[in-house]
């Protein structure tokens, strides 16, 4: 019988790099959390942001990037994705115990990617072909083992309403079957801690496993994790929160464009919401038999829902945040929405709003250098920080510079 | 722009929101009859629903005043209608997705998890039914707990009306084929192997009883603890226990008489509460069924009705259904409940009910299988499935009698909202009046006239009128078809002699002879043609006065001022005997027209069906012996003129590409030719506007010699003229001279002969030459030809006047025995001079109601005629008034003629003889729509004109509100 690995919970921090200081000078500001800035420099120290404003002083030790005549913007967020596993689910339906930790590999393009495109925290979670999926992981692109590329280690527990088979009605009979057996584990383990004799513990290995197995569901019930949870009906949106409260878990819902017409329901929620790459969807008008677009981004959007844009790597255009939230413009949200879409409301969704998202004193010294306006097409991203620590120039991007020859970034 | 691009998306959002009605209604019905309960029933009454209540207003006290509701509170007038509760499905599978799973046994299942609320379910709605029962699956031993849900009329969350409602077994055939499960353990190990896949209990009855034996077992052992929930891995028994604690009954699926029978011993064995779904077989039990307390959820049996029914049963697989099951169960003392048999009929519940009806299974019964019964049975409240008075408006309204198979809900409420509403079908009328006389066969009592697109579309007393159509009921009315005048000339425009005064009616039209067609002067917009119509006149054959042998050719209109007024361009032609002698001449001289006639229509026959072929194959058919052509050279007749007429040509202009067209019309006085040459010059592409040159010349020994002068220039013109062609030169000017060719016209070529078809000439060898894409050029178009064409063709008649014994043998040596022709004789005096023979040969009489006098004894023409057996069409002629054509019947109905046959005589009669009775003349389907409303029987004293439809629109006459 296999030991498991010991749970090395704080094994992530010794962290990917140490913190560093950097100046960031005449850029043309979006701070996201705020109107944009004509021209001002940003301060960072030790990873944090430190100061905004013209003219910010700093010792000469601190290295400093011109971006005149450049984009400054904080660094996108992905609220959910599959990539970076090897496959988005397990065959069995109820996995709780899983995690993405095991999963993610370091090595894959996808990664790469997301350090040129300037996705700097990312949450890896597994796919809706489940009943529960197992946990999910905040990330960052950058690091060798998963531990250095962690950011939070079990923010999230993936559900989902649309049955990988059977129908709706078991599969709600399955999920409200693995949580009436967490709730019990829970009963059970706090009548045990009141009764069990001290000194004397006697170490069952299997018993521990089995325990560990249950970790996730009993951590979800004590709040500590969230469920991500999968919709794909407008039902669906209905038995999710109807669930949620008949257990009194956290829970986040991730929407196909289907949900449109529950949109009511998700207003009344006041919770943020996040779309899936998927965002339009065509269906027959049933008084006219004409097709209709049904765009949920604006329809959340004309109901006051806060929403998080996702991207999918597989499609052209879709595998770009900034291509998803143009997108959203040209379906009518204004673009300071659209732009909170894919960095200060995606990094709320997936309870990092303090720290990640926009450009504001205190945060995260992520942030993006833009040869342009982030949702122009010709904008690339020329340097990339996190943490106050340049992981990306262009001009050494031996990708880029092979599609666009070697320049000053300008080109 | 973005702005509003968010108006319309909140737009677009609050539609989904009005989707689900959330405004409670306010509206009434005034009706024949309302069921609050089943077989509890209240004539005449007024169910109003205010703010989504129910009150029910009898008497006749108007219901506005009575309660007090606002004067534009919309009461909707049904003088058939019914309303009865809204229905209960008491079982559906497809309503929910519920896709059957892997396990067998999945009692925590709930049916109501799998049911989305936004779904669009109006489909079922629209059939009256507002709740319904959703299985948790099918094929399954133990698929999981029904619940009942509100298909309409409620926010979500309010739509789960019952969220436990059964717990589902089946014993049915469909659960021996459940797949094998693999289901390893949470941690393997050497105490724990991952085993096998699981082969599921319930591949025989006996597996299946087993297992269902054990479940229960367990669970009225240790499930009965509810606060226990099961590990992840065990079978959740709370619902076992919760069914047999009698909170709610388990429905078994069985058909099979066995299964039936296994069912109750369960029931027996575990006393719990049966409900039997399907239940093919469950009649054979009956009495068993009734001594346990339990109901049936009977799905209706999918066979049409056969006489006698029992003795001949239908047996399916699934046991022997019987169209008597659901009486002989309630016979018995279980409660029934009806579902239908296929998926997507879950609307028609009411229908399949209605199907079985029967010996012991009346309209309550069937109403209750689908209202009450059927709320009792999936654990409804009491009370559900009835109309009260204070209670929140749940019914259906139906325009007549919902017992039959053509009837479809006009209005659906819903918890008190309207959540269906017919659509109005503009399109469709339906008229429901005390008797229709359709002049096609007998008159038909209580019947329906369904009127769509302006033609017929059914009649008889059980046509199906569809849900939406405008409705008229007029119980004491009667329908007859559109009135056809056989002649006259409402609508004909004729100017008054003197002024400007603009249009002045009449005078009448003199016999214009066939080259002017008298329709060509008709008018859709005159106003006596509304006038007609109001009159019930619908139709009407344009005739000319008589005066000339060939008086003219006869058109049919409509009197709805519709764009496709004229019907018919050949509808007759009249000939005026006045004057004739008679005899053979008359005889020989009316051959010649009917000759001449019929090889018109032949080359046209021919070109006809040459086009047709040449459509099909590409090709012209092979030139056939040009018939036609022979027509050009019939003797000349009397009176012959080679020049008077309308010519046409070509002048060609030296080297010009382009040779230069001209008419000219040119009247031939003794050698004397004066007339007038027009030409268009001047522009090179033909733009110039033409100019007409007056001339005056000589026509000697075939030599024709013109000359036209004016300021600019002289045209002399000298041609040889032959039989309708010339050619010659043409001196223009300065401009040089030139050749030129020219023919003349048909029309005129037989105008100057006078008026007969005899001397019309095709365009040469036009049947048969071919074009360069080897069309067929049509044969030259000849209005005295046309005129005769219908006549030929056998559709039209030829209307005769006659005036003299002497012509009465010649008409019908000719027209009748030669040439079989339809022949409609007009004038009294043929009926004096030569009834017997007429009548013989089958020729009929037109009249406008003259009388006759026998033996100092007035006497009806029309009764005469029709005595003598000669069909007879009413005419008002030309110079009467088109709005008397119905006195004129009524008058001969009290000289005698069966009422019957006079309205034939104003309808089919005249529409036969005019060549018109595949559109007009009757009430048939495919027909036109074109009726009349009678305010009581026809020819009955006081009997009016309510209202007139045309084409199917209706034509409200005065006096009608």
């Amino acid at each position: 019988m296999r030991i498991p690995r010991p749970f090395i919970a704080f094994a992530f921090l010794a962290a990917f790099v140490s913190a560093q200081d950097l100046l960031v000078r005449n850029a043309r500001l979006v701070p996201v959390a705020g109107p944009d800035v004509a021209k001002t420099d940003v301060l960072i120290r030790d990873g944090r942001i430190a100061a905004i404003g013209e003219g910010l002083k700093a010792d000469l030790s601190i290295p400093v990037i011109d971006a005149a005549g450049r984009t400054v913007m904080p660094a996108y967020v992905l609220a959910g994705t599959t990539e970076g596993l090897d496959r988005a689910n397990e065959n069995m339906e109820i996995t709780p115990y899983v995690s993405v930790l095991d999963a993610i590999d370091p090595t894959r393009p996808f990664f790469d990617d997301s350090v040129r495109d300037g996705v700097y925290t990312i949450h890896v979670m597994p796919g809706s072909r489940t009943v529960i999926g197992g946990a999910g992981r905040v990330i960052r692109p950058v690091g060798r083992v998963v531990e250095d590329m962690t950011i939070v280690p079990d923010p999230s527990v993936t559900f989902s309403m649309v049955p990988p088979q059977g129908n709706r009605a078991t599969q709600m009979a399955k999920l409200r079957g693995a949580l009436d057996d967490a709730k019990r584990y829970l009963e059970n383990k706090e009548a045990a801690a009141d009764t069990r004799p001290s000194g004397s513990v006697k170490l069952d290995l299997e018993r521990l496993a089995i325990e560990r197995r249950r970790e996730t569901m009993a951590r979800l019930l004590k709040k500590q994790m969230t469920a991500f949870t999968y919709c794909s009906e407008p039902g669906d949106v209905v038995r999710a929160l109807a669930l949620a409260k008949e257990y009194g878990y956290q829970q986040r819902l991730v929407l196909g464009p289907g949900t449109w017409k529950a949109v009511d329901l998700l207003a009344a929620e006041k919770q943020p919401v996040i779309v899936s790459p998927e965002m339009e969807t065509e269906e027959t008008d049933p008084d006219t038999g004409k097709p209709v677009r049904r765009e949920l981004p604006a329809i959340l959007h004309a109901k006051g829902v806060p929403f998080a844009l996702t991207a999918r790597p597989t499609s052209l255009g879709q595998r770009y945040l900034w291509y998803q939230a143009a997108s959203v413009v040209r379906m009518g949200v204004p673009r300071d929405v659209a732009l909170r879409a894919v960095t200060l409301t995606a990094a709320e969704s997936i309870g990092l709003g303090k720290t990640k998202g926009s450009i504001e004193t205190g945060k995260d010294g992520d942030l993006l250098v833009l040869s342009d306006d982030p949702l122009s097409g010709r904008s690339w991203v020329d340097v990339g920080v996190i943490e106050g620590k340049v992981v990306y120039e262009r001009r050494t991007d031996r990708r880029m510079v092979e599609v666009l020859g070697l320049g000053d970034g300008k080109n | 722009m973005r702005r509003m691009l968010f108006i319309l998306l909140a737009l677009l959002s609050v539609g989904v929101v009005s989707a689900q009605d959330t405004k409670p209604a306010s509206i009434g019905f005034r009706v024949k009859q309302l069921h609050q309960a089943p077989g509890q029933a209240q004539s005449d009454v007024v169910v109003v629903v205010r703010d989504g209540v129910v009150a029910v207003h009898t008497g006749p006290a108007d219901v506005r005043t009575a309660m007090g509701l606002p004067s534009d509170f919309e009461i909707v007038d049904l003088p058939e209608g019914v309303v009865v509760p809204a229905f209960v499905l008491a079982h559906s599978r497809t309503l929910a997705q519920v896709a059957d799973p892997e396990e067998s046994l999945m009692p925590a299942t709930v049916a109501a998890d799998a049911f989305d609320p936004f779904d669009d379910r109006r489909a079922v709605v629209r059939g009256g039914v507002t709740t319904a029962y959703l299985s948790p699956g099918l094929a399954r031993l133990v698929a999981g707990q029904g619940s009942v849900v509100r298909l309409a009329g409620t926010e979500v969350g309010g739509h789960v009306l019952v969220r436990h409602a059964s717990l589902r077994f089946a014993l049915t055939d469909s659960v021996r084929s459940a797949p094998n499960v693999f289901n390893p353990p949470l941690l393997p190990s050497l105490d724990d192997p991952i085993p096998g896949a699981e082969i599921q209990p319930g591949k025989t009855r006996a597996g299946a009883m087993d297992a269902l034996r054990g479940l229960l077992r367990r669970a009225a052992a240790e499930g009965r603890d509810a606060a226990k929930a099961p590990d992840v891995d065990a079978m959740d028994l709370r619902p076992i226990a919760r069914a047999l604690a009698g909170e709610f009954p388990i429905r078994i699926a069985a058909d099979r008489s066995a299964d039936v029978a296994a069912a109750i011993e369960l029931a027996r064995e575990f006393k719990f509460k049966l409900v039997i779904e399907g239940g093919n077989e469950a009649w054979r039990h009956a009495a068993d069924l009734a001594s346990i307390g339990a109901s049936v959820v009977l799905r209706a049996v999918a066979v049409p009705p056969v006489v006698g029914n029992d003795l001949a049963p239908v047996t399916f697989e699934s046991g022997e259904g019987r169209r008597s099951a659901a009486a002989t169960l309630i016979a018995a003392g279980v409660p029934v409940a009806i579902v239908p048999p296929f998926v997507g009929e879950e609307g028609e519940v009411l229908f399949h009910a209605t199907r079985l009806l029967g010996p012991g299974f009346g309209t309550a019964e069937a109403l209750a299988s689908v209202t009450t019964s059927a709320a009792r049975i999936v654990g409804l409240p009491e009370g559900t499935g009835t109309i009260a008075a204070g209670k929140s408006a749940e019914f259906v309204v139906y325009g007549r009698n919902p017992f039959s198979t053509h009837e479809r809900p006009l209005f659906v409420f819903s918890a008190g909202r309207l959540v269906h509403r017919a659509k109005d079908k503009g399109d469709v009328v339906a008229i429901t009046v005390g008797r229709v006389h359709t002049c096609d066969g007998d008159p038909i009592d209580g019947a329906t006239v369904v009127v769509e697109d302006g033609k017929i579309r059914a009649v008889g007393k059980h046509v199906s009128v569809p849900a939406g159509a405008k409705w008229i009921h007029r119980p004491d009315a009667v329908v007859v078809p559109g009135f056809v005048d056989g002649g006259t000339q409402v609508g004909l425009r004729a100017y008054a002699s003197a002024g400007e005064g603009g249009l002045v009616l009449g005078p009448k039209f003199g016999a214009v002879g066939t080259e002017a067609p008298l329709v060509e002067n008709f008018d859709r917009d005159l106003p006596d043609l509304r006038a007609a119509a109001h009159a019930g006149v619908t139709s009407a054959a344009l005739t000319p006065g008589f005066g000339k042998l060939v008086a003219g050719g006869q058109a049919v209109v409509k009197t709805g001022g519709g764009k496709d007024s004229v019907i018919a361009k050949s509808a007759g032609v009249v000939i005026d005997l006045a004057g004739n002698a008679g005899g053979a001449p008359l005889a020989k001289q009316l051959d010649g027209f009917v000759e001449s006639a019929k090889k018109y229509h032949e080359s046209w026959s021919s070109y006809e069906s040459s086009l047709a072929e040449w459509k099909r194959t590409g090709k012209a058919s092979a030139p056939k012996a040009p018939e036609s052509r022979s027509l050009g050279t019939v003797t000349a007749p009397k009176g012959k003129d080679p020049i008077t007429g309308t010519w046409t040509g070509e002048i060609k202009m030296g080297r010009s590409p382009r040779p230069l067209p001209f008419t000219m019309s040119a009247k031939l006085e003794g050698t004397k030719v004066t007339g007038e040459l027009t030409m268009t010059m001047g522009g090179r592409r033909g733009g110039g506007q033409p100019r007409a040159l007056p001339f005056e010349g000589t026509f000697e020994g075939g030599k024709l010699k013109i000359e036209a002068a004016q300021e600019q220039m002289t045209v002399t013109v000298e041609a040889t003229v032959g039989r309708d062609v010339m050619e010659g030169t043409v001196k223009l000017g300065p401009i040089g001279d030139a050749t030129f060719s020219a023919s003349r016209g048909e029309s005129d070529a037989a105008a100057s002969s006078g008026g007969t078809p005899q001397d019309s000439k095709p365009a040469e060898g036009a049947a048969t030459k071919a074009a360069d894409d080897g069309r067929p050029k049509p044969p030259a178009k000849n209005d005295n030809g046309e005129a005769w064409r219908a006549i030929v063709a056998g559709k039209a008649a030829v209307f005769v006047h006659i005036t003299a014994e002497a012509q009465v043998d010649a008409v019908v040596e000719s027209l009748r025995g030669k040439h079989d022709l339809k022949v409609v004789a007009l004038g009294t005096t043929a009926l004096k001079q030569g009834l017997q023979r007429l009548a013989a040969a089958g020729v009929a009489f037109g009249t406008s109601g003259e009388m006759l006098t026998e033996d100092g004894m007035p006497e009806s023409a029309a009764d005469k005629a029709f005595r003598a057996k000669m069909p007879v069409v009413f005419r008002t002629g030309a110079s009467g008034d088109v709005r008397d054509l119905y006195g004129i019947a009524e008058i001969a109905v009290r000289e005698g003629v069966d009422p019957e046959d006079a309205l034939r005589m104003i309808t089919r009669q005249p529409a036969r003889f005019l060549g018109v009775l595949d559109r007009v003349g009757s009430i048939e389907r495919g027909k036109d729509a074109d009726l009349v409303i009678l305010s009581g029987e026809p020819f009955t004293p006081g009997a009016r004109v309510l209202m007139t439809m045309i084409d199917g629109k209706i034509l409200e006459t005065e006096g009608s509100r």
